[in-house]
């Protein structure tokens, strides 16, 4: 078990390598650089020349990326192209925002998914089935930047009942915390629901159909028990895989729905820092997502062998 | 369904009700006399969030619009886009136009309580001046000499030439006055210190920036406790905001929402002719572009009404020169019409009859797109196949820079004085033309206007440079955009301004 983890933990680091020189190449070859997006039309040659020379632009592209991954190695993830802010503080400042939407959305997804998935397995082929697959199909298809908005214009507009955009941290207000995070987590939250909702289906059917079932249904005991006490358990463990990886791209952060809910996220410093061809940033952002994703990769994995003890590494 | 289940579905519903309770209205303050209350937050929507907060070497929008609350210039902009005393209290020229001596205020206060005096300006302005710097701005400086506090509250600028245009420039934001001791202990960028009417309390990156009133302030006002900036990048979302009360003013009005704005009666706006203006142009070294001919024939095939109504709905004025009209430089001269038929036999003079050009706009700005639609469709009907290359504005920037393009289509925002909207596009040196211009006697107009004082002569100067250079088609202009804000009703004093300065420090809020 010890040997599988140190070579995950090795693979997983060069995985981050190849995706921090992936990185670094398609954004320093994309035309822009941050320089002439900070100048803008108002540009000068020779205000231009010296910022470049300044932030080491001229130098080769190797030694760029390898003085980044020197400093990257060490802890220090540059200091912000506009800003002049160190990177690793600015993602640290908003990991709270994204943590919350990440963890909120995951939650609603799994009240929707579990119930609505195992109901739906259990009476397959009913009017609760065929209504479960209609609204996992609507949840997957609908754009979630139109559901977010739609969501502003009915709960904030409407009713007034809730914020329409924005971010308080939980330390300086719960209750309003809880406010802005219910529709920007609903809108997530049914996406990635409508996602799990039809594998915890899947994965109870074929549980369902399993000898082990066959055998507890033939040993007199009722259906309710059947399910819990010896379907379920059996029939989460994959949930828990997919769940793990819903979870890791949640933690990325979610672009769109950060954009229209102006969350403070991830995903939102990432996109601005693209926009601005902000290079350290963006790299530091990339970089992050990817630990994050393989990191959660390596749990889950974890987490199904000890789960199923059959599985052995 | 487990147990587990129920109790997170169970939480799930409590918090859903407990988030329905209590939007928590702000509370006013009221003096009870009917009159506007002094006091409450002014909350402010902004479309993005600032870079970085040094007002010499920033140049995104909304931190202009943040450091205009927290910083002064020396001299501003009036209503009708002439100079009025703000930092300064008079000045005057020399005979020979080279020296500037402008009289200071001296009851400015900077935010942490040491006096405002000349030598502040000086160091602003070297500061702005030194290459070290990387000012942004500098080149608005590009003729000073030298600056020198002559005494406490006089400074004296020494030109290289004369230069007209030294009051547009200073009244720019990127000019506002900073204390030496922020800079040099490196804090300024963290902990803005200004002489302004708001003083800096916070900034929480991705969420808001936080302003108080500064009550030593020197002008009139502030009338309000402090302004709070958020970021809303989603205009519907903002808007929204607006209409529920969650925010106070926003600047972040697209086209396409104008109407629906001014016709909303629970909604203030208004829109002001701006100094912007959008444009396109060929990129001169490239065939069949280089030909005059072939310029001229497509400036008469297409209409500009249509073109401005699709881009802004109407907030805009077709204008075939730069300078928008109601400013005293501003040119009437219009020969283009939309004449098809003139446009298909100039094409055919010119033997370019099949012609293809990628038109190079971006997504970050869409009424370029739309009118790069208009063009698409009215130039389609002269046998000219336009491809429409929408991309990223940092992308934009770079093929601009590299003269990577057929032709393009932007805009210049934020001119003042009339040499800001002709000399660095048009010409031949100009560090902003990049479609290759050149014309010895528009740069010799221009050169000579520059530094032409008596303003008669120099309107002069500007018309008979404007028809050249419209008549060439270096650029062939557009329209001038209205700029746009919408607001509450309980804001109250707040005017919208031609330059696109938004200033705070006159608002009160009547809750």
């Amino acid at each position: 078990m010890a040997r599988y983890i140190t070579r995950r933990v090795l693979q997983a680091l060069v995985v981050t390598l190849g995706i921090s020189v992936l990185v670094f190449m398609l954004v320093h070859l994309v035309p822009g650089d941050p320089i002439r997006v900070a100048l803008g039309t108002r540009f000068d040659q020779a205000t231009y020349d010296a910022l470049r020379e300044r932030a080491g632009f001229n130098q080769p592209l190797i030694v760029q990326y390898f003085t980044w991954l020197g400093n990257a190695v060490q802890g220090d993830l540059g200091v912000s192209f506009r800003s002049g802010d160190p990177v690793t503080s600015t993602i640290l400042g908003v990991l709270p925002a994204t943590l919350t939407l990440a963890f909120a959305s995951l939650v609603v997804a799994l009240v929707i998914a579990i119930p609505l998935g195992i109901l739906s397995a259990v009476r397959s082929g009913s009017k609760l089935d065929y209504a479960a697959t209609v609204f996992s199909q609507f949840g997957i298809s609908i754009p979630d930047f139109w559901m977010g908005i739609m969501l502003i214009l009915l709960f904030s507009l409407t009713l007034g009942w809730l914020p329409s955009s924005g971010y308080t941290p939980l330390t300086e207000d719960p209750g309003d915390w809880l406010r802005h995070l219910v529709m920007p987590a609903v809108t997530v939250g049914v996406v990635s629901g409508s996602i799990l909702t039809r594998f915890v289906r899947s994965s109870m059917l074929e549980a369902l159909s399993q000898d082990y079932t066959r055998t507890a249904r033939s040993k007199g005991l009722h259906e309710r028990v059947v399910v819990t006490r010896h379907v379920l358990k059996n029939a989460m463990i994959p949930v828990v895989t997919v769940t793990g990886l819903q979870l890791a791209t949640l933690l990325g952060g979610v672009i769109i729905v950060e954009q229209v809910f102006s969350w403070p996220g991830l995903g939102r410093l990432a996109l601005i820092a693209v926009q601005r061809r902000d290079y350290p940033v963006l790299q530091g952002a990339v970089l992050v997502m990817a630990l994050t994703f393989l990191v959660i990769n390596l749990v889950v994995d974890l987490l199904y062998a000890w789960l199923d003890p059959r599985i052995k590494y | 369904m487990s147990h587990r289940s129920v109790v997170v579905l169970i939480s799930a519903v409590l918090a859903l009700v407990a988030a329905a309770c209590d939007t928590g209205d702000p509370v006013g303050v009221d003096d009870g006399n009917g009159e506007p209350a002094t006091g409450g937050t002014f909350v402010a929507a902004l479309s993005a969030e600032p870079d970085q907060l040094d007002p010499h070497l920033t140049t995104a929008s909304p931190s202009f619009t943040i450091n205009e609350q927290i910083y002064d210039v020396l001299v501003q902009t009036t209503p009708d886009l002439q100079f009025e005393p703000w930092l300064a209290t008079d000045w005057e020229t020399s005979e020979d136009q080279l020296t500037w001596t402008f009289e200071l205020r001296d009851d400015v206060v900077f935010h942490n309580d040491r006096a405002f005096t000349a030598d502040d300006v000086v160091f602003t302005y070297e500061r702005i001046m030194d290459e070290e710097t990387g000012a942004a701005n500098a080149f608005r400086l590009a003729n000073v000499d030298e600056v020198t506090a002559v005494d406490d509250h006089t400074v004296e600028i020494t030109l290289t030439e004369p230069s007209p245009n030294l009051l547009a420039q200073l009244s720019n934001g990127g000019l506002a006055i900073v204390p030496q001791e922020s800079v040099e202990a490196g804090t300024l960028e963290s902990e803005p210190v200004g002489t302004g009417p708001f003083r800096f309390v916070s900034y929480t990156e991705g969420s808001n920036v936080q302003l108080e009133a500064n009550e030593d302030y020197w002008g009139d006002g502030p009338h309000v406790e402090g302004v709070e900036f958020r970021f809303i990048s989603e205009a519907t979302v903002a808007l929204t905001s607006l209409e529920t009360g969650e925010i106070d003013w926003t600047n972040h009005v697209p086209p396409q929402n104008t109407e629906m704005v001014r016709d909303n009666p629970d909604l203030e706006s208004d829109a002001v002719p701006s100094t912007d203006y959008w444009y396109y142009a060929f990129n001169l070294e490239r065939e069949p572009f280089n030909d005059p001919l072939v310029r001229e024939a497509l400036a008469w095939g297409f209409d500009r009404e249509t073109l401005t109504q699709a881009a802004k709905f109407g907030a805009g004025t077709p204008n075939q020169t730069a300078i928008p009209e109601g400013s005293f430089w501003s040119s009437d001269y219009a020969p283009y019409d939309y004449d098809p038929a003139v446009a298909q036999e100039l094409l055919e003079e010119a033997g370019a009859t099949d012609i293809t050009l990628g038109l190079m706009v971006s997504d970050e700005f869409p009424e370029t797109v739309e009118a790069a639609q208009v063009l698409e469709a009215q130039w389609g009907e002269l046998g000219v196949t336009v491809n429409i290359e929408s991309v990223e504005f940092a992308t934009w920037l770079d093929r601009n820079t590299e003269g990577d393009y057929d032709a393009k289509l932007l805009g210049w925002l934020g001119n003042v004085d009339p040499d800001d909207y002709y000399y660095r596009q048009h010409h031949s040196e100009g560090p902003d033309n990049t479609q290759n211009y050149a014309n010895a006697e528009v740069d010799r107009l221009l050169d000579e206007a520059r530094a032409e004082t008596d303003e008669d002569a120099r309107k002069d100067l500007y018309d008979e440079a404007v028809e050249i250079i419209v008549d060439e088609n270096s650029y062939t202009f557009l329209y001038n955009p209205d700029t746009v804000e919408a607001w509450s009703p309980v804001v109250q004093d707040y005017e919208v301004r031609a330059d696109g300065k938004n200033l705070f420090g006159t608002v009160s809020l009547d809750r």
